[in-house]
């Protein structure tokens, strides 16, 4: 495991990077697109795992943090969505000069998911395979999911919107900008250029069912269930994390195959 | 300000982010900022990043690192125990910013299991200077149990409840937390059990007597175990801290400190007690 800066100095991005496990080393390489606010705190040892575990099985891997978030340059509040999108695309350039293979695959979880399927629309990217785990459908769901959540277990804490349009979600804002931008944004209206898609959820939902129906005429699309925990907006009081095993099997097992 | 990436120890290194201020001064102490519990080294909601950043600002150098095993390092083969391991792992990384940037003294901040860090590793390392805790060790006075129990004792509806669940043996509901696999779920279980009170009385005047400074921030997400200001004192009485203990206390502040005022609270307060403790 490397951790490193990457990117523009000004827009240093940092990243840890699985060396592949020398004995099975493949020429492939996998880019993991992290989900953003309590979640990515929530999900960052089961994206370290799942680095780890697929490093074992030959890959080299790539983990990241966007703009504005985690240990990468910058300040939530000055960070665009476009941003993010370019993170991803700069993510692909450094893995591919790190590994020095061609051949890169994309692991999105939630909000990292649909920021990476809308990334894979750019065909010269030449994303091979793409895996979809408990992703975000739109941004517009994402908002409604937030707010919900926030009126659920609203308390003194809670500011949900402010004056300046932005959602605060549990100390993670969202600014007006990102949320319209990310409300242009609809999984169901995108085609990744992909070879395969892997969509593969925790717990079966009305969002999961749309977009199976949306891209089920897509012969690289493939739809899994596996029963796991995937709540992923729970906060607890104490920075509990998730860590749903099966569904981390389940993903090894697919990009192995 | 620059931001590096290093890897520290052999033959599993930690993994660590050093914040250098633009006009770095090896004079001046470090900061080592502590991990939470699980969460990784960028801290609750990220502030232990910004907390840096401000550090550097003014013009004090930081590290923020993950303990072996969690975060961004490795897990270490060990038989060490967790209280073992991260007082030999800070000593590590101590070493490194000493061996590397000259630095000899030291700032040690942490958030509850980061405070118990800080403080333990105080005791054993003469290179710290002061420690910033937030919800660290303390414990219950007659007056928390007052505050505690004395409004709930005057509500009519508590003595129903205590009436009811005592004659109907009500079922206590299932929490979140007993509902899921314990496989997929992880909750923080560093061996947190509170250390004897005169235990931990004894390593505080052992380090007023090394004019060690203590700078402590309660929030209402402790209220267990404590709530009201002074509680901290009142529970060392015996212990004449002089100038070097700094106590505050909010009671709307969570504990892993979600709201951007609280976060803000919190940063300034620190950047302030330590330059006023340095007096920079």
């Amino acid at each position: 495991m490397d951790p490193f800066f990457f990117g523009a100095s000004t827009q240093a991005l940092y990243g840890v990077y699985h060396h592949p496990n020398k004995q099975t080393t493949r020429n492939e390489a996998i880019l993991i697109c992290p989900t953003y606010g309590q979640e990515y705190m929530r999900a960052h040892r089961a994206n370290k795992q799942l680095a780890s575990t697929l490093a074992k099985q030959g890959f080299h891997v790539l983990r990241f943090d966007y703009r504005g978030t985690g240990d990468s340059s910058g300040e939530i509040e000055d960070v665009t969505i476009e941003n993010w999108l370019e993170d991803i695309e700069t993510a692909i350039e450094e893995l591919r000069e790190t590994s020095g293979t061609k051949t890169v695959h994309i692991i999105g979880l939630r909000l990292g998911a649909l920021l990476a399927s809308a990334t894979t629309i750019n065909k010269k990217l030449n994303i091979k395979k793409l895996v979809l785990w408990d992703p975000i459908i739109s941004g517009e769901s994402y908002d409604q999911e937030l707010q919900t959540e926030i009126n659920r277990k609203s308390t003194a804490d809670s500011k949900p919107i402010d004056k300046n349009s932005t959602l605060h979600f549990h100390g993670f804002p969202l600014s007006k900008e990102m949320r319209e931008d990310l409300s242009t944004i609809d999984l169901c209206e995108l085609k990744p250029h992909v070879k395969k898609i892997l969509h593969i959820v925790s717990k079966e939902s009305k969002n999961a069912n749309k977009l199976k129906t949306a891209w089920s005429d897509m012969p690289a699309y493939e739809y899994a269930f596996v029963k796991a925990p995937g709540d992923w907006n729970f906060v607890d009081d104490v920075g509990g994390i998730m860590l749903p095993q099966p569904i981390l099997h389940a993903i090894t097992t697919w990009m192995t195959a | 300000m620059r931001e590096i990436a290093v890897k520290i120890g052999q033959p599993t290194p930690l993994a660590g982010i050093i914040t250098q201020p633009k006009n770095f001064d090896a004079s001046k102490p470090a900061v080592v900022i502590l991990n939470s519990g699980l969460m990784h080294h960028i801290g609750t909601c990220r502030l232990s990043v910004k907390l840096a950043r401000q550090l550097a600002d003014n013009g004090l150098l930081s590290i923020r690192f993950d303990f072996s095993g969690l975060g961004d390092s490795a897990p270490r083969r060990t038989t060490n125990s967790y209280r073992e391991s991260t007082i030999e792992e800070l000593k590590e990384v101590l070493d490194h910013l000493q061996k590397t940037k000259g630095i000899n003294k030291f700032i040690c901040y942490g958030l509850c299991s980061g405070a118990h860090a800080s403080y333990e590793f105080s005791l054993i390392d003469q290179r710290v200077i002061a420690i910033a805790q937030i919800d660290p060790y303390c414990y219950r006075t007659w007056k928390w149990y007052l505050n505690h129990y004395g409004p709930k004792l005057l509500k009519l509806e508590v003595w129903l409840r205590f009436f009811t669940r005592h004659f109907n043996k009500e079922q206590k509901t299932k929490g979140f937390s007993e509902t899921i696999e314990a496989d997929n779920f992880i909750m923080p279980n560093f061996p947190q059990e509170y250390p004897d009170r005169n235990e931990v009385a004894k390593g505080l005047k052992t380090l007023v007597d090394r004019g060690i400074n203590i700078y402590c921030i309660f929030t209402g997400g402790q209220s267990e175990v404590f709530n009201y200001q002074s509680q901290f004192r009142d529970s060392f009485s015996e212990i004449n801290f002089n100038q070097l203990l700094t106590d505050e206390y909010y009671p709307e502040m969570n504990h892993i400190i979600t709201h951007p005022d609280s976060q803000k609270i919190v940063r300034d307060n620190i950047c302030s007690w330590i330059s006023h403790i340095t007096n920079n």
